[in-house]
Parts: structure tokens; sequence; C-alpha cells
């Protein structure tokens, strides 16, 4: 049915992905799709004294910590700056995603309000996209 | 993962709902769930005293022409997206696979019922592209 699902991810608030991700597994399992995912991060610290972090290893510890066996393996790609849905519509183009996997909300609203970038995602997208609440 | 999945079908216009009712047949299959067609008529107040029609037989054979092995449920109102909302909640439904577009935009665009439903139902949502 899919053959390249992606889950973005909030490095910030990983928890609120981590239902998505368990889903987007079940489905990659079951349909033999590839599995990708990607965060979207500022291209300058809030600091401009600092150097700007490197969020690779981020992503990586996350991924290991949603286990591996048995599980197909998740690629995960950081995109420095611009906007956040703009760069995950743009990572669906160039990786030919058929399904996008994500959570519906900001932690700090209500579960059934979406975030207004899961939102720009849910409307724009060229893909389908399956909101996991 | 999912148990009891949910589609909105717009009778008069079924077309619409075709790739998102292919979906929505082979995920039931593919998670063991059960599915339902559910269709919204609006309250029509007509004041030539005519009883609204009767889309019952409409939406039987419709469930009849997809093959079948689905349930049916129909649901008078005045908001679409809020009675599939409402509906959702009642049937238990966890997942509700729906279509993008309204017929007179483009594919990327989203239909305002669908907008409304995927961004404000309490269950899991598959817009279908």
């Amino acid at each position: 049915m899919y053959k390249h699902i992606l889950i973005p991810v909030d490095l910030g608030d990983v928890n609120a992905s981590t239902k998505a991700a368990a889903v987007a597994r079940h489905l990659a399992r079951r349909d033999g799709a590839r599995l990708s995912m990607v965060s979207v991060v500022p291209a300058w610290p809030e600091d401009l004294a600092t150097e700007p972090h490197d969020y690779q290893p981020d992503l990586d510890a996350y991924i290991e910590s949603l286990g591996s066996e048995g599980q197909t393996p998740i690629a995960g790609e950081i995109k420095v700056g611009g906007s956040i849905s703009g760069r995950i519509i743009e990572t669906v183009e160039t990786k030919k995603i058929d399904l996008i996997v994500m959570a519906s909300h900001d932690p700090k609203i209500t579960d059934y309000l979406i975030g207004s970038n899961a939102a720009h995602v849910v409307l724009h997208a060229p893909c389908s996209v399956l909101v996991v609440r | 993962m999912f148990k009891k999945i949910l589609i909105p079908v717009d009778l008069d216009y079924p077309d619409i709902a075709a790739k998102a009712m292919e979906t929505a047949k082979a995920m039931a299959r593919a998670e063991g769930a059960e599915l339902t067609v559910i269709s919204v008529q609006p309250v029509v107040i007509d004041e030539s005293g005519h009883p609204p029609p009767d889309y019952q037989p409409k939406l039987d054979a419709y469930i009849a022409a997809q093959g079948g092995g689905m349930n049916g449920a129909l649901r008078l109102g005045g908001s679409v997206s809020a009675e599939i909302r409402y509906a959702a909640e009642e049937l238990g439904i966890d997942l509700i696979v729906m279509g993008s577009h309204d017929p007179h935009f483009t594919d990327y665009l989203i239909g305002s019922n669908a907008a409304h439903v995927a961004l404000h139902t309490a269950c899991s949502v598959l817009v279908v592209r």
C-alpha cells in the first residue's frame, strides 16, 4: 500500500511523536515500506554568540531509543532552517514519500487541536497524511 | 492497530471518495478492522412540505456496489464535519479515512469539511491523496 513513509519529529518534544512513530513502524512493517524521519531545526541558535548546535546525534539517539529489534530501520535527516512545513513538504518531494505519519498537536494546546505546522502539512502536502491521535 | 474505520461519502457525488474508499478497504483488510460508510445529509427546509429524500436506498446501493462487508450510517445535520466528528465518537471510531479535495480545487488543496475533520476530530485521520 505504501512504499516510503516519513515521520516528522520535533526534537524539542520527541514524546509527542512516540505514538506516530509506532503507527508508522506498524504500517512500514505491514507494507514493506521504507521509513524516514525528518526534523527541521532553526538555522541560528537563539543566542547568536554560541555555535550552531549539531542536531544529528540528537535525532539518531531518539531513533535508537525507539528500539530496532525486528523493526524497519529509520533513516533520520536534519533540515536546517526554513519553514517547518515547507521543509517537510520539500522532503516529501525529494524522497518520493507517499505517506506522512505525524502527531496532531502542540503539547501546549488540547489534544484535539492540531499544531499549526502539522495543519499546514495536512492541508498542503502532495501525498497522503495520517494524523495520529 | 486500527479496529474501527470510518469513511465519509457524499452519496450525490460518490466518485469523489473513490480513491479514499479503495484505501479504506485495503486498510480495513490489512488491519482486520470494521469499516463504516457515513453519509451526512443536510436538513432541508422545503416550503412545499415534501419530506426530504430518503438516502437509505442510495446508501445501501452504494455499499452493495463496493462489494458489501461494511456498515452504513446516515446522519442528518447542519454541519457535515461536525456530524462526522459526533458519529466517530458515538461509534468508537479510531481512524477516519477521507479524500483530500473538493472537485473544484486542485488535488493538493483539501476540502473544507475534510480540513475541519482532520484538524478537530478526536481520533486519527488519514487524508488520502
